[in-house]
């Protein structure tokens, strides 16, 4: 994948440059944290000296204040994390004030302090790390590399010549399952995954913000699939021009003239195919013909003629990546054409053998397409007359989508449990109670509040989930492409008696 | 750089093909949003270029010449559509030898390139029957990176080109073996120049004993305007 070489000071000044001003949730976040606080020092100094919970609030009230604006960290960061942290100390003071209710109304026939109930549920994730597996092209030309390839006999080597490009990088689509993983664990109390399926464990709401979040996953990193119209043309450069464009994007009259010119037979096609892919993989088409041709390789006693193989035709390899508003696809393409031109005949050792001879055309290319319309890809010009080494071979690519990816839909929520049998006596009972019980309920729902309002500052609370996905360059295909170096002459040896190949000096 | 500034705790931050998925406070999101937009902004551009190899004759270049004064490495527009209108004359005074176009990122390193190759037999191994295959190409390659700045559009690079000259292919016949000789012409002509949309840059050579011109003409273009 490409990176932008960019220092990491770049990044640090824009974080710490960004955002000057105060948003209103923090705003009311923190506004919420100071009214509780002076309610809760309210109470506690109403309560008689013996309530303990009282004395405890008294002693950490003074830890329930936001610090001043601090030079060194962005305000904002600051203080979204200076209250998630007092959210958390809400949190113990409201659930100590709540059994406190309890215990004002239930007296001595309060139970122990039950854990929150945690139960368990499965999440089918196989869509999020499907294993499609990419399909690099075997690549038509004259090959890159010649070697003798290990074969029976006592010499170790049986002659044969190979000629190859192991061009070959498989990578998959879809989510690594354990950083899939690693994403919902801080969400639950529990995380596993087996096969592609989640096993998440947890309250009522962890689990619903670990649902929220597979779901925004899956509507932002689920492959999209995409069909790719790819035609090649044989097109001189006058005609190219001739269609109306803007840049390498024909316009609807350009489509149409590049079809009148092909069906004149003033541009010839040279291979069509329509791709069915998927955002991301690496596919792409292969129009073309395998040689196999016999090269005198050994001079044992015996003799080898050993098989040489070569492709010729057309052979472009994609990958497109659907861009988030969904209106375009940026294709990364790899282009080559060869085509096989007047072959010569050689005697060697007395044999006569015919050598090959292609024209080629070669080159690599990104380009971003809106769906459904027509953009030239890369390619070189026809030129009747020209040079003998010109070789026609345009590319043009039409995308489409070809289905809706699934919407941020939440995972559907299990059925609720029936309340608890247990539950009903101390409801009725908490309807009886006093006063002071309905005070310090009150003053628990107000420090929930609070903790609900502080705590959405931190994304990975629970019920308060919030990710981002940032789109990277959308290709993973390097800098690299350097297939084809400046022309120049280059050499292979094919040694008698297979013993030792010499690669050529042409990487 | 995003994980060093976020932490790189499991469950904050993961890389997914393509895409950073990052959990964290809503500052600091957004702060990784704009930070992604800034260099999408810079590093995302889209270019093309477009390299042609055209055999001009002399009026022709002389033409050419007046009509971009004071510059002669480059083509104004009036300059290129004269050239355009003479190349798609049948008998014009410029013939288009070969030529292609290529697009990709701004900065990135591009090319495209055409040509033929062959195979053949230039010489005997160690034992008689050894042969030597040579594999060789020729053609162009153009080597080029385009970008934008508040000059205008720059192209730098190079366009290597290669060609059989008469002479070649003479055959030599030994211990039942026929060798085949290559002359080739082979030449590498570095670029770096700022045009204006419009305009190109031209590389010119005059052929020794011969009042015609091989010029290479390169067209870069940004596809994306500036954000």
């Amino acid at each position: 994948m490409r990176t932008p070489a960019l220092s990491a000071s770049l990044l640090i000044l824009l974080l710490a440059t960004a955002h000057a001003d105060e948003r209103p949730d923090i705003a009311r976040a923190t506004s919420a944290v100071a009214t509780t606080r002076e309610a809760l020092r309210a109470w506690a100094k109403s309560q008689p000296g013996d309530v303990p919970l009282a004395k405890t609030i008294l002693e950490r009230e003074g830890a329930l204040v936001l610090s001043p604006p601090n030079r060194s960290m962005p305000g904002q960061g600051a203080a979204e994390r200076e209250l998630v942290l007092l959210a958390s100390q809400l949190a113990t003071i409201r659930d100590d004030l709540a059994r406190h209710a309890e215990e004002l109304a239930l007296g001595s026939a309060v139970g122990p302090r039950a854990a929150p109930a945690l139960s368990s549920e499965t999440i089918d994730a196989r869509g999020l790390i499907d294993r499609t597996p990419d399909f690099p092209r075997p690549w038509p030309g004259l090959p890159d590399r010649v070697f003798v390839r290990p074969g029976a006999g006592a010499g170790g080597f049986a002659g044969g010549v190979i000629f190859g490009d192991d061009n070959q990088h498989c990578t998959t689509l879809g989510i690594d399952g354990d950083k899939l993983r690693d994403l919902l664990d801080p969400i639950c109390s529990g995380a596993r995954m087996d096969g592609g399926v989640l096993t998440l464990k947890g309250t009522a709401a962890e689990l619903r913000a670990a649902r929220r979040e597979v779901a925004l996953l899956r509507s932002r990193l689920t492959p999209a699939h995409i069909t790719l119209d790819v035609r090649a043309y044989v097109l001189t450069r006058a005609e190219w021009v001739s269609l109306e464009r803007e840049g390498l994007l024909l316009g609807p009259e350009g489509e149409r003239r590049l079809e009148a010119v092909a069906s004149s037979g003033r541009a010839r096609l040279i291979g069509r195919q329509v791709l069915a892919t998927v955002d991301g993989q690496l596919s792409g088409l292969d129009l073309g013909e395998l040689h196999v041709m016999a090269l005198p390789a050994d001079t044992s006693a015996v003799g080898t003629i050993a098989s040489v193989q070569y492709r010729t035709g057309l052979a472009v390899e994609t990958l497109p990546r659907l861009s988030h508003d969904r209106r375009s696809v940026l294709l990364n393409a790899r282009i080559r054409f060869a085509e096989p031109r007047a072959s010569s005949r050689a005697q060697i050792a007395g044999v006569s053998v015919s050598l090959p001879e292609l024209g080629y055309a070669r080159t690599q290319s990104a380009t971003r397409i809106p769906l459904g319309r027509t953009a030239a890809l890369a390619g070189t010009f026809s030129s009747p007359g020209g040079a003998d080494d010109a070789v026609g071979c345009l590319v043009f690519v039409t995308p489409h989508l070809t289905e809706r990816s699934a919407e941020a839909r939440p995972e559907p929520e299990p059925p609720s449990p029936p309340p608890s049998a247990a539950d009903a006596p101390r409801a009725s009972l908490l309807t009886t109670a006093s006063r002071d019980v309905a005070r310090v309920e009150a003053l628990a729902r107000q420090v929930d509040e609070a903790v609900t309002l502080a705590a959405t500052q931190r994304t990975s609370d629970p019920g308060s989930s919030m990710s981002a996905i940032c789109s990277l360059r959308a290709t993973n295909t390097p800098d690299r492409a350097w297939a084809s170096p400046p022309p120049r002459a280059s050499r292979t040896t094919a040694r008698a008696g297979g013993a030792s190949t010499r690669t050529g000096s042409r990487r | 750089m995003i994980k060093e500034e976020i932490g790189a705790a499991p469950g904050k931050y993961e890389l997914h093909r393509g895409a950073i998925i990052v959990r964290d406070t809503r500052t600091t999101i957004q702060e990784v949003a704009a930070a992604f937009e800034t260099l999408h902004a810079r590093y995302d551009r889209r270019v093309s270029c477009e390299a042609s190899i055209y055999r001009l004759d002399a009026a022709l270049a002389r033409d050419l010449e007046r009509l971009s004064p004071g510059s002669p490495a480059h083509l104004s527009s009036q300059a290129l559509a004269v050239l355009d209108r003479a190349s798609a004359e049948t008998a014009g005074h410029a013939r288009l030898l070969m030529g292609g176009l290529v697009s990709g990122y701004e900065e990135q390193r591009i090319h495209v390139t055409c040509g033929r190759e062959r195979l053949h037999v230039a010489g005997l191994g160690n034992g008689r029957e050894d042969a030597l295959y040579v594999a060789s190409r020729t053609g162009f390659v153009l080597d080029v990176r385009v970008g934008g700045d508040e000059r205008g559009i720059r192209a730098a690079g190079r366009l290597a080109s290669a060609s059989l000259l008469p002479g070649s292919g003479e055959k030599v016949a030994a211990s039942g073996t026929t060798l085949e000789t290559s002359v080739v012409a082979a030449s590498m002509q570095p670029f770096d120049g700022v045009v204006l949309p419009g305009e190109a840059i031209v590389l010119r050579s005059q052929l020794v004993g011969s009042d015609e011109t091989i010029a290479v003409v390169i067209r870069p273009a940004l596809l994306d305007a500036p954000r």
